[in-house]
Parts: C-alpha cells; structure tokens; sequence
C-alpha cells in the first residue's frame, strides 16, 4: 500500500472549484485549499496509477491546474 | 481515540506536504516517529538540486519527502524525485560484475572482472599510445567520480581523451559563459527568480523539465502580480499556461530575433549606456568592434526581417523588446532548446547580449539563468573539469600554470598531461567507430542510446573494448558491453552535487549498497592500482579523502570551494561558490560587491567586475544569424524536434523501472499539429513512419495543437524506440555539442 501527499497548486479563482473535483476522486482525500492556492491532497492506494492519471489529467487538462507536486510517499510493502 | 497504522501515516503525509507550505494541518498535534529515520539528501534526477529526504526503516528505503529546509525547492518534489527511493530497489539493480564470454555476458569475481579491464587498457596503451583509450563520464557521476577518472586518465594514464554526457546538453551554456562574461556559469542564482518582474524563457519546457523552479515562477506571480511571462519556444507546452506572450518561433530561427529585441532595446532608449561604456566591450566572434559597429550590424535586424526569418509576428517582437526595456528585473532561462544546436554558443551569447545591453545583471532579480539538465554537470563535470579540454578548478589543459598546478597536486610529472585538448564527445566516438580508440570506460551514462546518429556509432562501440560502470543493467550501452560494473546507487554512497546555482550539496550513504555493488570512486582506484598507478591513489581512503584533495584544486579559482568541507555540507543545504572560508556564507551575485573575489582597486567604481576577462569587461557578440544545420527540403519537408516529457528523464534507466511512471507515458509517440494531421492523413494512434536522411522510425501519432505546423516532436526517452537513430551529429564548432533539437524529416503511414 502506497500513501501519498501532494500539493496541487491553482489559480486562486479557481481554487474552490479544483478542489471539488478533486474530492470526488475516488481514493483521494483532500486538506482542503490553503493559502489561496494550494490544495493538499492524500491518496491510499495500492499503486499510484490513479495518481499518476490524476496528476497527468490535471497537468495537460486543466487550465486552472498550474502544478502537481507531491510531498511524500511511503511504501508501506517496502 | 486509537489510531491505526494506515491513519497515522495519512496523516503524516498530510503533515508533509502542509509543511512545505508553512501550514500546520492538525493544530500542533505532534505524530509519534514511527521508526524511520529521515536522512537529508538532494534529488538524483536534473539540475535543479532540489533537497530530499530519504526515510529509511529497517536499513531499508521506506519513503521520500522533499527537504523542506532546502531554499531551492522548499519541500516540493516532481514526480520522478516522488521515486526515487523505489529506484534503488528496482528489479534491474546489477548485483554482480559480468564479463563477455564467447558472446555471452556472465557473471564474474570483482577481480577477474577489474583485471580484465586493467589488462586490456594497459595493452592499449602499450601498443597504441595513451590516446587509444578513453573515458567517459557523467553529469550524474558524483564530483568526487569524475575527480578520481580525470587524475588517473589525464595525468596517470597520460590522455586528455575525457569526456562526459554534458557535452551532449550543455556544453553551450559553457561556451557561451566563457566568451560573454569570461567564466562558466551564472552570475546569480535562483535568489534572483523570488526578486524578477519579467522571465524570459527560450527554448525551456521549464513546467515539465523543470517543474518545482517553474513552480518558484508561478509563487514569484503570486507575490506579484505584475510579473510578466515571455517564451520564445518552436513548440507550445505545459508552460504556456503562464505565458504572457509565446513567440513561437519556426525551429531553428530565433538568433534573428534576439538580434531584433537588441536592435529595439538600443532604438528605442532602454539601454543603460554607463553600465555598457563601464562594463561591456564588443566584437564579432574574431575581431574587437566598437559600440557604434555593433549598432551598424543590427541595422538589417528589423522586427520585420526577423519576423520573415521567424515566423513570429514583428509587433510581437516590439511587444517583446518594450516588455524587457520597461521591465527593471530580468531573469533569462533557457535549456535545451538554446543549447542542443549548431549555433548553441551564439545564442547563449545574444542571451547574454540583452542583459549587458541594459545591465540587468549582477542585482537582485536580474540574471542570464542556464538551466541544467543533470544533477552534477556543473559540479563534477564544469567545475571539476571532466571534458577533454579541462582540468580541475575551472582549468584548461592548454594553459601551462593551470597543467603546473594541478600536477603538483595530483604528484605527477608536468609532462604526464598533455598540452592539448582530447577528443570531444563525437570526435571521441568517431575514433572508435574508426577503431583509433581500443579501450572506453563508461561511468554512469548510456551513450548507445544518447549519442545523434546512432546507427553511425553503434558498431564501433560494440567492436571497441568496452567498460560500463553502472547502477542498472541492461541498457543499451551495457548490453553491449565487454564488462558491466556494478556501482553502488544514489543513497548508498556519499559524495557531492553541484547544481546550476554554483551551489555544491552533500549526499550521506545512508544504505548497504545492492548485491555486490562498489561506490565508483572505488572501482576506478581499484583500476588505478591494478594498472601501476596505486601510489597516487591509495591515500583515498573515503571520497571525504578525494573531496578535500578536489578541495586543493578549487583554491584562489573563480569557483573557489575551500570553505566547504564534508563538516559543513553535512550541515548545511549546500554552499554556493565562490566561498573561500569556512565562515563565508557563498555568494549570491558574481563580479559585484559581495563576491569576495570582486576586485574592488580593479574595479574603481564600476558597479560589476567580470574578473575572468583581462579588462574585467564582458562582451557584447555580432553573431551572425544562422538557421539549423540540416533545413527542411522537397525530399525531408518537416522538421523534427526532440524532447522530453515530465514523467521521464534521459534515456529511461531509472525511470523506465517506476511502472507508474512508465503507465504514466508507455509508448513512445510523435507529436503531429492536428491540421498536419488532417492534412496527411494521419489520424490519432495511427502508427507512422518518421525518416530522416539517417533512419526510419515507427511510431505511434499524437494529434495535439503542441507543434507548429509543419514541423514533428518526439520525446527520446524510450529505448525500444531509439530516437538519435533520426537525429543529427552536426556540432556547433565552438562547443561541440550535437544539434539534437532540429533536423529535417518526413512522414509516412506505417
């Protein structure tokens, strides 16, 4: 099991509405969004590929994402 | 409440990352250790340096957080650093030294391995001279590495034949330092990119190759809001969501418009002519100008002519130029896409150029950035003199003093180094394809997938004798080779970083290295030793013993590191050069008060010094503009750009074990504009043919507005599909580095 925390990072306007989106993301749970801008996000899964969907999806597709930038990870199989 | 294992390290993760924002998430509620121990490290992938921790359990890595006392990247981590600590338990770790037998590699002792190698490159040397072998090196390889590989092949083994990876990224920025401001790398540093109003990017996919400095980008236009965003780049990326303007310039055609923001800058009055009549002499690559001829031969430069040669619009570039003039801090980046080309050292000169012009250097938020790819290309292989053309301390091999100095350090005879410059990368291969080089020592590096042209130099590589060193096995060099080393991996070694910034960083061994895996310093001692050398060698004992003796080189130089010992990196989140004390703080801004080598009776008022220059002037270069090497044609129409995408770096080695990562991107792909596309029917996944005048290549379409029309993008990454089969081995004459950014192609349904 993988634990993993990240920090997406938005245009403030459209803080809230990122973080919406992102709650509704199954595995994922949000910290909510933190000085204007930062959103901080745990996902707890078996492997990152949902993260990594996510954080591909959010890079190439959403205009108001301007960076993905995790924090930590540990391997809890390690 | 109790709490289970999964919550608690939910919440630390949590904790983490609020952290690195200045944001404590559970009110001061203190997580218990939960037996890891975090060891402070830096990043093993580019050349930004950022601070890592390696948390470690059970003296095994357990988990990564990025170093949130680290001022570069302030505990943010890219996706490829998130791994790394996966890296060093990958399933292609090389256990075990292999040695070719009838074909075949297979598993061998450490010393029939090492005398092997020591008995075939003592054959070399004895019947073909020093100069039939050759090393080369890596801007991954720790400073301590290439130290020991340049004292024993330059001045034991007696050949200049040295070289290493950034001559392939970036040896321009190198070039283009030396002949503007007289030294090797920035005047600034990453202070500078905190204090900048206006970025101006070129040739930088700084989002994805760069991500956590294009995030101190995004937080400088946070802290203000004014801060303007300009991007001259061939092809549109994940940066442009911050741009102000793109300049999306046709590939290969963008010295002209540096010459037209230069032109603007002087017609229009943003020059800051004292700094210029001070600080700033001019010439045309072979000959002193004067200011007055300079004016004369930017006079065809029009926005106009320049938007002809472009294809970028001129009121675009007047826009340009008037952002840069009104604009008072100026920082420059660039990367690849300036420096992979046939006129690299020209276009870090006309970078340079504007900055002299309106002397937005030497102060805060104002700085001509390279951005590097590796994590120690500027500290083993710029400053630690790992090219055929240098030695150690920011020294030349043709200079007399500089060949004295350095064999009194390394103990040996003045004459065991030669006066001239080795063979450069390409040359280097070009000997071995032609059989001149019998014997090659790799270290760290996979050029059987990243030299241009590969199919040029691939059988000489496989004809020649040749040593891998390496973490991971196979690659394309290593399945070739006629002995694979097994190195020790990032973690379990220590050493030192130097990242972009002049700022050198420690790295502990914090782990048992895999299998039978020794630190490379030592396999080339052990190399030294079996091939009679073992005088010079035997006192390392620990690299601590080959950093202080490194530390006797950089003395009184330009990058003067004798105030960071082992004690004080351990200490601190690295020193940047010049720091000659060990209670100096490094140095922020070069040739300005501050830098304790500013001269300041030379000086005599004058606001910058460039002390690497007779005059202490920089120079401002009359390049001519010139288009790429190989321009499209009736036969090869399109042009064919390669690059990189965030989730990989270089040539897969170690992200191509992640396989999140390798979900992440799978395939290798050509991006294609989606009118091409319509135009030449070729539709989303459809498999394709990309040929140029060099090899054909089968790949699958990507049909994304990235690309302007006319012109095809591949990321290089993927080994099954090996991209510098298309590219060129044309080299820009002044820093020999290959244009691998632009060639001629054409495209075909598979």
């Amino acid at each position: 099991m993988l634990i993993v925390s990240m920090i997406v990072k938005v245009k403030s306007e459209a803080a809230q509405v990122t973080l919406e989106a992102i709650e509704k993301i199954e595995n994922l749970t949000t910290y909510g969004v933190h000085k204007d801008d930062n959103i901080i996000v745990v996902g707890e899964v078996e492997t990152v590929d949902e993260i990594e969907a996510l954080s591909k999806k959010l890079l190439n597709e959403f205009d108001a994402i301007l960076g993905v930038f995790p924090t930590y990870l540990a391997d809890e199989d390690a | 409440m109790s709490m289970t294992r999964r919550d608690f390290v939910k919440l630390s993760a949590a904790s983490a990352a609020a952290a690195v924002i200045g944001v404590d998430l559970f009110s001061g509620e203190a997580l218990a250790a939960d037996g890891t121990t975090w060891h402070k490290s830096v990043c093993r992938f580019c050349g930004v340096g950022c601070g890592v921790m390696l948390g470690v359990k059970d003296g095994k890595p357990y988990a990564i957080r990025g170093d949130k006392e680290n001022t570069i990247n302030k505990g943010l981590l890219c996706v490829k650093g998130f791994y790394l600590h996966k890296v060093i338990t990958a399933d292609n770790r090389l256990l075990h030294p292999l040695v070719r037998k009838n074909g075949k590699l297979e598993q061998a002792t450490w010393d029939e391995a090492m005398e092997l190698v020591a008995s075939k490159f003592t054959e070399a040397i004895e019947q073909h001279g020093p100069d039939a072998v050759a090393y080369y090196g890596s801007g991954q390889a720790e400073t301590e590495e290439t130290y020991l590989a340049n004292k024993l092949f330059k001045g034991h083994i007696g050949t200049n034949n040295v070289e290493g990876n950034p001559r392939l990224c970036m040896a321009s920025a190198v070039g283009g330092y030396l002949t503007s401001f007289g030294a090797d790398e920035p005047v600034g540093s990453y202070d500078d990119l905190d204090h900048a109003d206006l970025f101006f990017l070129i040739g930088s996919n700084t989002a994805e190759a760069h991500p956590v400095l294009y995030d101190r980008l995004v937080a400088r236009k946070k802290a203000n809001p004014a801060t303007k965003f300009i991007a001259i780049d061939p092809r549109k990326t994940p940066t442009n969501k911050i741009l102000d303007i793109h300049l999306q310039v046709k590939p290969g055609y963008d010295l002209a418009v540096m010459h037209a923001i230069a032109k603007i800058l002087i017609d229009e009055g943003y020059t800051d002519e004292k700094f210029i009549a001070d600080t700033v002499n001019f010439s045309d690559g072979q000959n002193p100008i004067t200011y007055d001829d300079y004016k004369k031969f930017l006079e065809k430069y029009t926005p106009e002519y320049a938007a002809k040669a472009s294809g970028v619009a001129a009121e675009d570039i007047i826009k340009v130029a008037r952002m840069y003039g009104q604009t008072p801090r100026v920082v420059s980046m660039w990367t690849m896409g300036v420096n992979q080309r046939a006129r690299g050292v020209w276009l870090n000169n006309l970078i340079h150029n504007l900055h002299l012009l309106t002397g937005k250097l030497g102060k805060p938020g104002c700085d001509s950035l390279s951005l590097t790819g590796q994590p120690n290309a500027c500290g083993g292989v710029r400053e630690g003199g790992g090219l055929c053309h240098l030695l150690p301390g920011h020294r030349a091999v043709a200079n007399a003093e500089h060949r004295q100095e350095i064999a009194n350090i390394w103990n040996v005879p003045v004459e065991n180094i030669q006066d001239k410059p080795g063979k450069h990368t390409v040359a280097m291969f070009e000997a071995i394809a032609a059989g001149d080089i019998k014997a090659l020592f790799v270290l760290c590096t996979n050029p059987a997938q990243s030299l241009p042209n590969l199919k040029k130099y691939l059988p000489g590589m496989e004809k020649c004798f040749m040593v891998v060193a390496e973490s991971f096995h196979p690659t394309e060099t290593s399945k070739i080779a006629d002995v694979v080393l097994p190195a020790s991996f990032w973690g379990e070694k220590e050493g030192v970083y130097g990242c972009t910034e002049r700022r050198s960083q420690y790295m502990p061994k914090v782990l048992d290295p895999a299998g039978e895996a020794r630190w490379d310093g030592d396999i080339l001692i052990d190399l030294a030793k079996r091939m009679g050398h073992g005088k010079n060698f035997e006192h390392f004992k620990t690299p601590q013993d080959v950093w202080d003796e490194y530390l006797k080189c950089t003395a009184g130089r330009d990058m003067d590191l004798t105030g960071a010992p082992y004690s004080r990196l351990k200490e601190v989140r690295g020193l940047r050069w010049p720091v000659p004390t060990v209670d100096h703080p490094g140095t922020v801004h070069r040739f300005v008060k501050g830098d304790p080598l500013f001269p300041e009776d030379k000086a005599q008022g004058r606001r910058m010094y460039f002390y690497g220059k007779p005059d202490g002037k920089a120079v401002i270069f009359a390049r001519p503009d010139k288009g790429p090497e190989e321009p499209v044609d009736a036969e090869y129409p399109i042009v064919l750009m390669t690059g990189r995408v965030l989730e990989h770096w270089h040539t897969m080695t170690m992200t191509g074990q992640i396989p999140q990562l390798v979900r992440a991107v799978p395939t290798p792909y050509v991006e294609i504009h989606p009118d091409d596309g319509k135009e030449w029917g070729i539709k989303e996944r459809d498999m394709v043919k990309v040929i140029t005048r060099r090899g054909e290549l089968e790949l699958e379409a990507k049909l994304i507005d990235r690309p302007m029309r006319g012109s095809i993008f591949i990321p290089w990454h993927w080994p099954e599909s090996l991209t510098n089969i298309l590219t060129i081995d044309a080299i820009d004459p002044g820093s020999k580095e290959p244009e691998y950014k632009i060639c001629a192609s054409r495209i075909e349904k598979a």
